[in-house]
C-alpha cells in the first residue's frame, strides 16, 4: 500500500491529536450519502437534491456529498453496508422512517439490525405521507361518508396498496381494523401499479402516498391523509385525526441515518446542515417540482415518530406476516 | 390532437441538446452491430445499457432511450447487410433476406439489393411506426380497464405463443420459456417478502439481474460460437469481391412501384406480428417472406436474386419496431427483448410502463427542463421517425462501404475485444463481480441453447414476464371469491371483464400451430 505525503500527514495528525479534537473539524473530505433504491426513485431524487445544497451548509465546512446507490431488498442491502462502514460520520443513509420501520418489522424473527438501536436519526428534510384514495366514480366524499357505505353494504373491502409490509400497506390495515371492516389487501409493485388498479376499479380503495394523485384527479379522490398536521404539498386533505382515527398521526419522514455510535459532534453539524438545506430556496423549488415538500424535522421529533410508527406498526405487521 | 402530441415529440426531441445526436449515433452503431455477423441490436442494447444508466444524469432520460429504441430499428435493417454480402444473417430478424439477397451479390447485384433491402426496410419501418403512433394512445384508453385476471391472462396467451410459436419445435419453445420462466422465480417474493432460490447469495435477493443475463445469451455465446468458427476456418471468405463499384447499381423506380403493393402487405403481417408479444422480426420476416412467394406470379425466380425477396422480408421485419412497443406502453408487457431492456431505461427515469404512461402530469424533471410523460413519449416517437431517416440515409449511401470496412476486420481482435467489453458492462450494470460470473453462466447456456436448437428470445422474454405473470396471478386471486374461476368469468369487482377472450386467443394459436403447422411452412422455405 502506497501513502502520499499528504495521506502520511493526515495519520501523523490524527495519532497526534485526540480523537474528539480531531472530528471537531467535521467535516474534512466530501460525505457519502448511501441510497437503498434504484436512481430516480424518491428517496434518491430527494437525496440527489439534497447532496446538491450540502456544501452550502455552513456547518459542512464546504465539503460536498455525493450519492451511492446500492438497491437491494427494500433498502435494506444498503443499510447493511453503512452499518458495516466506520463510526465517522462519513457515510450516511437517506431513507425514508415508514419503509426503514416496516422493512425491518417485516423480517420478522431475521430482522437484519435495529432501526432505533443500530442507527441515530440526523434529522429529516422531507416526507412521503400515506392517504387514503377511491375511485372518482365512488359517492363517498369524506372519510366517514367511505366508511358508512362500506358498512352499510356488509361486504368485503377489496383495497391495493404498493407492497405487502410498507408503511401504506400497514396503515390501510390498521385503518380496516379500526373500523371493524372486513378487507382483502392486494399488493402491487410499486405505488403506480397500486394507482393503475384503482383506475381500472380492479380495487375499491388505494392507500398510497399523496403525491401518487397529481395528474389523476379525473379518476381518483384522496379521502384522509396520514400524520399529525395536513400535507403542505395538499393542504385541502384532511388527516385521519381531523377525522376521527388516532394513531396515524405519523408520515413517512425522509431523513439522514448514522450508525448509532457517532461522535455528538457529527449528529450537531448534519443536523444543523438538514435544518439550513431544508430552508433553501432552491431545494424547496426542486422538491416542489418533484410533488414533494421540503421541511425540516429534528432529530428530537423525528426519533419521536418512528417510536410511535414502531408502536403502531409492530402489531399491524405481525398481523400481515400471520396471514400470509 | 394526435397531430399535435406528433408535433410536441419533434419539439422535445430538437430542443434536447443531447438527444438528437444520439439519434444519429443510433442509426450508425446499430447499423454496425447489426451487420457483424451474429451480434443483434439485442446485444448492442445489453451493451449500452449500463453506460446509458450510468450518465442518465449527464446526457437526459430522452437521449438514452432515443438511443436504445433508434438501435432497435437501425439493427434489424444492418442485419441485412450481413445478409446480403456474407450469407449470413447479422440478426435472426434478416435470415429471410439471405434467400434472395446473397443471390443478387452473387451475380454482381449487391449494390442493388443493399438499395433495396434500405428502401424495404424504411418502408416498413415508417410504416409500422404510424402504426404504434396511431394505435398506442388508442388502446392505452381501452387497457386502463384492464385489472389482474386480465393482465394475467394477457400474460397466459403471451407465454402459449411464444412457446408454441418462435421455435420449429413446439416442445423446444416450451422449454425455453419454462427455463426464463424458472430463472426469474429467483429472488425476493413480490407478495410475502421471502427470498427464494438465492442459495444464500446476497446478490440474487433482488433477483437475476436482466444485462448480465442479455450479454450472456446474445453476446458472450456469440463470442464463443465465432471462436470455435475461427478455430475450424483460417479465414472466413466474404463475397464481397463484386464490391467494387455497387454505387452504380440502383434500386430503380419501376422496380420500387411494383415492390410497393407487396411491402404494404408485408408492413401489415409485421406490425400484426409485431403487436403480439414475443414474436418478433425473426418470425416477421419468414412469414412475409412464405406467404409473398405463394402469392407471386414468378415463383420459381424466388430465391435465384430477385428484388421482391428481399423487399417482403426487409419491410416486414422492421414494422416490427414500431407495433412491438405497443404491448409495453399500453399494458407494460415488453413484447421484444428490447422492448424488455427499455423497461430499464423508463424505470431510470421515473416513468412506469402501462396504459398511464399517456398521462399529461406530473412533468419530469429531465436534462433541465419540465416534460410531462406524454410528450416525452412523443420525443421518443419523434426520435424513431428521424432515426429511421438516418438509418435510411446511411445504409443507403454507405451501406457497400459498411459491408466492406466489417470484411475486413480481423475477428482474431474483434470478438476478444468485444468479450472484454461485454464483461465490463455486465460489472457495471450493478457494480458487481457476481454479475460478471452469471453473465459467463449464461453465456455458456446461451450457447448450449443456441447449438441445440432451444429459443434465446424465449428464455429471456419468459424471464422478463415470469414475476409479472406471478404477481397479477396472486392478486387475481386475492380479489377473486371463486379461485380460478375468475379468469373464465367476464365479471369481477362489479365490472366486465376481457380475460377469457385473452384465454381465448391463446388457445386458438395452440390449436391452429398444432392442426396446421402454417407457420412453419413458412419457415421450411428457408
Amino acid at each position: 500500500m502506497k501513502f502520499s505525503k499528504r495521506a502520511l500527514f493526515g495519520i501523523a495528525a490524527a495519532a497526534t491529536f485526540t480523537a474528539s479534537a480531531a472530528v471537531a473539524d467535521y467535516p474534512e473530505k466530501p460525505i457519502k450519502i448511501m441510497v437503498g433504491f434504484s436512481a430516480g426513485g424518491g428517496t434518491d431524487t430527494t437525496a440527489r437534491g439534497f447532496a446538491s445544497y450540502m456544501h452550502e451548509a455552513e456547518s459542512m465546512n464546504g465539503q460536498p456529498a455525493y450519492i451511492v446507490n446500492l438497491p437491494g431488498a427494500s433498502g435494506q442491502k444498503a443499510a447493511k453496508a453503512v452499518l458495516g462502514e466506520k463510526s465517522d460520520g462519513y457515510t450516511l443513509y437517506m431513507i425514508n422512517i415508514g419503509t426503514f420501520s416496516v422493512g425491518e418489522l417485516a423480517k420478522g424473527k431475521d430482522r437484519p439490525y435495529s432501526v432505533m438501536d443500530d442507527f441515530t436519526n440526523l434529522g429529516c428534510a422531507s416526507q412521503l405521507v400515506t392517504s387514503l384514495q377511491v375511485h372518482t366514480s365512488n359517492s363517498a366524499k369524506s372519510m366517514q361518508e367511505y366508511i358508512d357505505q362500506v358498512k352499510a353494504s356488509g361486504k368485503t373491502v377489496t383495497w391495493g396498496t404498493s407492497g405487502a409490509t410498507t408503511m401504506h400497506s400497514g396503515i390501510g390495515n390498521f385503518f380496516f381494523d379500526a373500523y371493524g371492516i372486513p378487507h382483502k389487501m392486494v399488493p402491487f409493485k410499486g405505488g403506480s401499479k397500486a394507482r393503475a388498479a384503482l383506475v381500472s376499479q380492479s380495487v375499491e380503495a388505494v392507500f398510497g402516498g399523496v403525491n401518487t394523485v397529481v395528474g389523476f384527479e379525473d379518476d381518483i379522490r384522496p379521502l384522509a391523509s396520514a400524520g399529525a398536521d395536513r400535507d403542505p404539498t395538499a393542504k385541502e386533505l384532511p388527516t385521519f385525526k381531523e377525522q376521527g382515527l388516532d394513531g396515524v398521526e405519523f408520515t413517512g419522514l425522509m431523513c439522514l441515518f448514522a450508525k448509532s455510535d457517532v461522535p455528538d459532534e457529527v449528529k450537531a453539524d448534519v443536523g444543523k446542515a438538514i435544518e439550513q438545506i431544508s430552508g433553501i430556496k432552491g431545494f424547496k423549488k426542486y422538491m416542489g417540482k418533484n410533488d414533494l415538500a421540503a421541511f425540516y424535522t429534528s432529530s428530537a421529533d423525528a426519533t419521536a415518530a418512528q417510536a410511535a410508527m414502531f408502536k403502531t406498526m409492530a402489531p399491524v405487521v405481525e398481523k400481515i406476516l400471520a396471514n400470509n | 390532437m394526435i397531430f399535435d402530441d406528433i408535433f410536441g415529440g419533434f419539439a422535445t426531441l430538437f430542443s434536447d441538446s443531447y438527444a438528437i445526436w444520439f439519434v444519429v449515433l443510433a442509426s450508425f452503431v446499430g447499423i454496425v452491430f447489426g451487420a457483424l455477423p451474429g451480434l443483434t441490436a439485442a446485444a448492442a442494447i445489453a451493451m449500452m445499457l449500463p453506460i446509458l444508466i450510468a450518465y442518465n444524469d449527464e446526457i437526459g432520460g430522452l437521449a438514452g432511450l432515443a438511443f436504445l429504441y433508434v438501435i432497435g430499428k437501425s439493427g434489424r435493417y444492418g442485419g441485412s447487410i450481413a445478409a446480403i454480402l456474407f450469407n449470413t444473417p447479422g440478426t435472426a430478424a434478416s435470415a429471410a433476406t439471405m434467400q434472395d439477397g446473397y443471390p443478387m451479390t452473387q451475380s454482381g447485384r449487391p449494390g442493388k439489393a443493399l438499395k433495396t433491402a434500405t428502401v424495404a426496410s424504411a418502408y416498413g419501418d415508417y410504416f409500422g411506426e404510424f402504426v404504434l403512433i396511431f394505435g398506442a394512445v388508442a388502446i392505452a384508453a381501452f387497457t386502463r380497464q384492464f385489472g389482474p385476471p386480465e393482465n394475467f391472462a394477457i400474460y397466459l396467451m403471451a407465454f402459449v405463443v411464444i412457446g408454441s410459436v418462435v421455435n420449429d419445435s413446439v416442445v423446444k419453445g416450451i422449454i425455453s420459456t419454462l427455463f426464463g420462466a424458472f430463472i426469474a422465480l429467483i429472488g425476493e417474493d413480490t407478495i410475502t417478502g421471502q427470498f427464494k432460490m438465492t442459495m444464500g447469495i446476497d446478490e440474487l435477493e433482488s433477483g437475476m439481474a436482466l444485462v448480465p443475463l442479455l450479454i450472456g445469451v446474445f453476446v458472450i455465446s456469440e463470442v464463443i460460437i465465432q471462436a470455435e468458427k475461427a478455430a475450424k476456418t483460417s479465414a472466413v471468405k466474404y463475397a464481397a469481391a463484386s464490391l467494387d463499384d455497387p454505387t452504380s447499381q440502383y434500386f430503380t423506380w419501376s422496380e420500387f412501384k411494383r415492390c410497393v403493393p407487396l411491402m404494404f402487405r408485408s408492413s401489415i403481417y409485421g406490425s400484426l406480428i409485431g403487436m403480439m408479444p414475443g414474436l418478433g422480426s425473426s418470425v416477421a420476416c419468414f412469414v412475409a417472406y412464405g406467404e409473398e412467394k405463394r402469392k407471386a406470379k414468378n415463383k420459381e425466380k424466388w430465391g435465384t436474386g430477385v428484388v421482391e425477396g428481399i423487399a417482403a422480408p426487409e419491410s416486414a421485419n422492421n414494422a416490427v419496431s414500431g407495433p412491438s412497443m405497443i404491448p409495453l406502453l399500453t399494458l407494460g408487457i415488453p413484447g421484444s427483448t428490447i422492448a424488455a431492456v427499455l423497461i430499464g431505461m423508463f424505470l431510470v427515469n421515473g416513468l412506469q410502463p402501462g396504459p398511464s404512461i399517456f398521462a399529461t402530469e406530473p412533468p419530469l424533471f429531465m436534462g433541465g427542463q419540465l416534460v410531462s410523460p406524454r410528450e416525452f413519449i412523443f420525443g421518443i416517437f419523434a426520435a424513431g421517425l428521424v432515426g429511421i431517416a438516418c438509418y435510411a440515409l446511411i445504409g443507403y449511401f454507405a451501406a457497400p462501404w459498411i459491408g466492406r470496412t466489417i470484411a475486413l476486420l480481423p475477428t482474431q481482435y474483434l470478438y476478444p475485444f468485444i468479450f472484454i467489453i461485454a464483461l465490463a458492462a455486465s460489472y457495471s450494470s450493478r457494480a458487481s463481480i457476481w454479475d460478471v460470473g452469471f453473465a459467463l453462466l449464461f453465456g455458456l447456456i446461451g450457447y448450449a441453447m443456441r447449438r441445440t436448437n432451444f429459443s434465446a428470445a424465449a428464455f429471456i422474454i419468459a424471464f422478463v414476464l415470469t414475476s409479472s405473470m406471478e404477481e397479477a396471478f396472486r392478486q387475481s386471486m386475492i380479489i377473486s371469491d371463486s379461485g380460478l374461476m375468475i379468469f373464465f368469468s367476464f365479471e369481477y369487482q362489479n365490472k366486465f371483464s376481457y380475460a377469457p377472450i385473452f384465454l381465448i386467443i391463446g388457445l386458438a394459436v395452440l390449436v391452429m400451430r398444432a392442426v396446421s403447422p402454417y407457420l412453419g411452412k413458412g419457415k421450411s422455405n428457408a
